[in-house]
């Protein structure tokens, strides 16, 4: 079967962890537990009949002033950049993520996942449309609480490195 | 340093594994990077909050400075700065050192950080009389015993250095330095050191730490050891007593709890907790009981300095450590990082310092790991951080 690693990016305490037990388990925790180094976890989807191997990489959160080393990028299909619609900041972590990804290994397929859909936002549609323009980036908006868009988020991750 | 010691206190000289090392040029680059930021921000910040009037700056340098720009008046300025130091790793092999309120002086492990650590407790002593120091030894590895001769405590005949240890730790001074037993073999005299006892005019003696019952000491007559002592009968230093456990590492490796007026400082350098997929495989039953040993020793502690060397991931040889080539790790003796966390949480311990790094894990990787410790430390409430050499803390 095919095998493809993709790579959860994003600040600390976006929801990356929630995102792949969402989708992986069906479960949701409220209690926050940041991911050290990083847990890899798999799900097998279909793509055009074809299974796939999904490898998700949860990578703990880029810090403040110390992203997430390069090195552990190695051999990624694609990437998942994760915001937190009630943070800002997180755009702005998750654009400097993607540059330094094109720069350090080269341009990677993506999408984005605007997480905590379910909360009142910072971040307005419009501050996303402008950060991830139409028709090549892709974004959605999220809830790893309630489910909204989690399969569809991964099953066009899916396509995106099938392609 | 100088106020008193209410119970005991810790200094760390040394928590590099396997070998000493010195930042790269793109590592002090990082480093000097994140703290010309932090000025910066500082300065314009100040000049900002203090010298700015809607928007716009007012006022003349000489106002901001309270003098010319030089190094005076600059260095003043500076103070004024809310500046945090960049966090320091690397540095020297283990070395660890414990005062007590007591007076004694004991040392953990002689890596290359036992040199300056000889050096403070020289200094401390002074022309004192009483000059006992006890060293309590892991395991033989290079980088537990490699700063031993390095160290003047050695080549002052003052001074008596007790050196409790097991077997093959009192092995690797001896035969090398013939400190104990004074003779060394012929076939390696010289060979890895230029030094031996006749150049060492310290007094040393040894006390083999081994499981009495199950090796009695009646059997053998050995030369190097002077006396032996159970492993699982406590030692006993004036108020503070230090408890021996077996860990599981290639070498038999000691833990130690040390306690003094109710305060637990446990030691737990070179354990691996083995991650096979043979649950009956003889390591992996040896690796699940010594980990149950630093479980009991370890809980409630106060403070406890474990080896976590490795991620899983490159335990497990997904993921190399700052290199895209992953290698497996285990059976290499040294524990994860996970492992580390989930058993002091579970253990109750205060405050956790994880060491033994990888002379190959950068900077930049060390900090974010450690910033991912402070959120997981506020998470549980108890402390979690990648120890760093040069940390002392008062128990
Ligand atoms: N309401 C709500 N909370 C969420 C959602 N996703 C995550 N959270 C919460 O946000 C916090 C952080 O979630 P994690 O999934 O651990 O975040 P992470 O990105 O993995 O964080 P690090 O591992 O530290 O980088 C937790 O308390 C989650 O319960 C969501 O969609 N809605
Ligand atoms: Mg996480
Ligand atoms: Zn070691
Ligand atoms: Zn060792």
């Amino acid at each position: 079967m095919i095998k493809k690693k993709i790579v959860m990016l994003g600040s600390w305490g976006v929801g990356k962890t929630s995102l792949v037990r969402q989708f992986v388990e069906n479960v949701f925790e409220d209690k926050y537990l940041s991911t050290l180094g990083v847990k890899v976890d798999t799900k097998q989807v279909q793509v055009d009949g074809k299974e796939i191997k999904l490898m998700l990489w949860d990578i703990a959160g880029a810090e403040d002033n110390f992203s997430v080393p390069m090195n552990y990028l190695k051999g990624a299909a694609g990437c998942l950049l994760v915001v937190d619609g009630t943070r800002k900041e997180s755009l702005q972590t998750a654009l400097e993520l993607k540059t330094l990804v094109e720069k350090e290994i080269g341009a990677l397929p993506f999408v984005v996942a605007a997480n905590k859909s379910d909360l009142q936002w910072q971040l307005s549609n419009a501050d996303l449309e402008d950060a991830f323009p139409k028709p090549t980036d892709r974004w959605f908006s999220t809830s790893a609480k309630t489910g909204q868009n989690v399969e569809a988020l991964f099953q066009e991750m899916a396509e995106r490195v099938n392609a | 340093m100088g106020q008193e010691i209410e119970n005991m206190r810790i200094h760390f000289y040394g928590v590099q594994g396997s070998g000493s090392i010195f930042p790269s040029k793109e590592e002090r680059a990082a480093a000097r990077l994140q703290s010309d930021l932090q000025l910066l921000e500082q300065v314009f910040k100040r000049l900002q909050d203090e010298h700015s009037e809607d928007g716009q700056l007012k006022g003349s340098i000489r106002d901001v400075l309270g003098g010319e720009p030089e190094r005076n008046s600059l260095t003043k300025f500076r103070e004024q700065l809310e500046l945090v130091e960049p966090r320091v790793y690397g540095g020297w092999t283990t070395c660890f050192r414990i005062e007590t309120a007591d007076d004694y002086d004991i040392v953990i492990d002689c890596g290359s950080g036992f040199r300056i650590c000889a050096e403070d407790i020289m200094q401390k002593w002074g022309e004192k009389e009483e000059r006992h120091l006890y060293i309590f030894g892991s395991h033989a590895h290079f980088d537990h015993t490699e700063g031993f001769d390095q160290a003047a405590i050695c080549f002052d005949p003052r001074n008596h250095i007790h050196i409790l240890a097991n077997h093959q730790y009192l092995q690797a001074l001896d035969q090398n330095l013939g400190i104990f037993s004074h003779h060394i073999d012929m076939e390696v005299g010289g060979i890895q050191t230029p030094l031996h006892y006749e150049l060492m005019p310290a007094n040393f003696d040894s006390t083999e730490i081994r499981d009495l019952e199950r090796y009695p000491a009646s059997a053998e007559d050995d030369p190097m050891v002077g006396t032996f002592h159970h492993i699982n009968e406590p030692i006993v230093l004036g108020d503070t007593t230090i408890q021996p456990f077996e860990v599981f590492h290639p070498d038999p490796c000691l833990g130690f709890r040390i306690e003094h007026n109710g305060k637990v400082f446990v030691y737990c350098t070179d354990h691996e907790l083995r991650k096979g997929d043979d649950e009956d495989h003889p390591l992996q039953i040896a690796s699940r009981e010594a980990e149950q040993r630093v479980i009991e020793h370890a809980t409630d502690a106060d403070v406890l300095y474990r080896d976590g060397q490795f991620l899983e991931i490159e335990y497990h040889g997904h993921q190399g450590i700052n290199s895209p080539i992953g290698v497996s790790r285990k059976d290499w003796g040294h524990s994860c990082i996970e492992d580390v966390v989930a058993m002091a949480e579970r253990c109750r311990v205060k405050q956790t310092y994880i060491g033994h790094h990888d002379p190959n894990r950068t900077w930049s990787e060390r900090n974010w790991i450690d910033e991912t410790l402070v959120r997981r430390s506020e998470q549980s409430g108890r402390l979690f951080e990648m120890a760093k050499a040069e940390t002392v803390i008062d128990l």
